[in-house]
């Protein structure tokens, strides 16, 4: 009778199960330091999650918390230039890498660090055939050594913004364990519910993650010249998501501006409706994350 | 994986890591602690690649990797990485 693989003591040697050991022992090692790991995620691209995530960070910072950042999204960072640190080259001191500091405080940790120019594409050193082998292999293992290796210090936050797609939601989920919770951010629109629809139950009912709530983004735009708030779209009334709504942030034409200057908008222009919103949500979040 | 000398139900052990080619090729040698019948794994370059975005050594490590070593390796960066020359040298293990 041959003996099967749950007979084998041990793998002979190669200790690829040890190391793999060590390195997930390694990063919860630097998880105990930080209080509430918080994903910013829809599922959906060009919702507006970067941005959100930068002013959620910076509104969180006023509230006196340290917070770090994130940015999951390797192969479409844009953090660096959000939080005005573009530029930053990576620093090592005894405790891991230290992440770039924001003007306003923030932590950051981005592969544009790690690029000899911000202008090129991420590409990977190995084979470059059959790279679906092995280049999600390559970008989970990435994540986990920019949280693991990154020097963040003690953090009340580390807020995760995560790129489009259900499969780095399912990488990140795996890699960090049980989240604080996640804000799932949509437009509103049709097109918009269906795919963010698919990542709340990704993400809740599929995953077991807790999910604080959905932002809805641009539903509407701040005319500065009236005053008031205008929809931003004909989108008609779209079926509700299921899930409860934490806010709605009106665009604001100003920000544009924000983000190519690097200052996030709550900072800049503090007494706009969608700053106050954004306060209220963070506020909200930070509660809920207490509870 | 793990692999079984058939002849006397043992399990193999790692006996050693071979270079690695040019071609992204690796060797591992495998050896039965009873008959010391052995043979030679060679994995592809996609396979060599899987095991190199693990960030793990074969054959173990007693050295912890350099902050983000893996990361670093893949990206061809040299910066602070002792292991960054050789695109393949962060999963062999130190001598």
């Amino acid at each position: 009778m041959t003996r099967k693989y749950k007979d084998l003591v041990g793998d002979g040697g190669s200790n690829i199960a040890g190391q793999v050991e060590a390195l997930t022992d390694r990063l919860s090692s630097r998880l105990r330091q930080i209080k509430r790991v918080i994903a910013v995620l829809s599922g959906k691209g060009g919702v507006g999650k970067s941005t959100l995530t930068a002013n959620f960070a910076a509104a969180w910072q006023r509230m006196g918390l340290n917070v770090g950042v994130l940015d999951a999204d390797l192969n479409g960072s844009c953090m660096a230039k959000l939080l005005g640190v573009r530029g930053y080259r990576i620093q090592e001191s005894e405790q891991g890498v230290e992440p770039a500091t924001s003007p306003h405080g923030i932590r950051l940790m981005s592969m544009d660090f790690f690029m000899p120019d911000e202008a090129q594409p991420l590409i990977w050193r190995g084979p470059q055939s059959h790279q679906h082998a092995w280049r999600g292999m390559v970008e989970a293992n990435a994540l986990r050594e920019m949280l693991s290796d990154t020097h963040w210090g003690r953090l009340d936050v580390l807020v995760l913004d995560l790129p489009p797609g259900g499969d780095r939601i399912t990488a990140v989920c795996d890699t960090v364990g049980p989240l604080s919770g996640a804000v799932v951010v949509g437009l509103g629109s049709e097109v918009s519910q269906l795919i963010v629809g698919k990542s709340i139950r990704l993400v809740r009912d599929h995953l077991g993650q807790e999910t604080f709530g959905l932002v809805t983004n641009m539903r509407q735009y701040y005319d500065p010249e009236t005053n008031r708030l205008l929809p931003l779209f004909d989108s008609g009334t779209v079926d509700p998501i299921d899930l409860e709504q934490l806010g709605d942030v009106p665009f604001d034409p100003r920000m544009v501006g924000c983000c190519d200057r690097g200052v996030p908008f709550v900072i800049a222009h503090p007494d706009a409706p969608a700053s106050i919103e954004i306060r209220r949500i963070a506020q909200l979040v930070i509660e809920r994350g207490q509870s | 994986m793990k692999f079984l000398c058939s002849e006397c139900q043992e399990a193999m052990k790692l006996d050693k890591t071979g270079g690695l080619e040019d071609d992204g090729t690796f060797s591992v040698r495998f050896a039965c602690p009873s008959c010391d019948w052995g043979f030679v794994m060679w994995t592809n370059p996609q396979e060599t690649q899987m095991v190199r975005s693990l960030g793990v050594k074969i054959g173990g490590s007693h050295v912890p990797p350099a902050p983000m070593e893996t990361l670093r390796a893949h990206l061809g960066t040299t910066e602070g990485t002792p292991s960054g020359k050789c695109p393949f040298s962060a999963m062999l293990p130190e001598d």
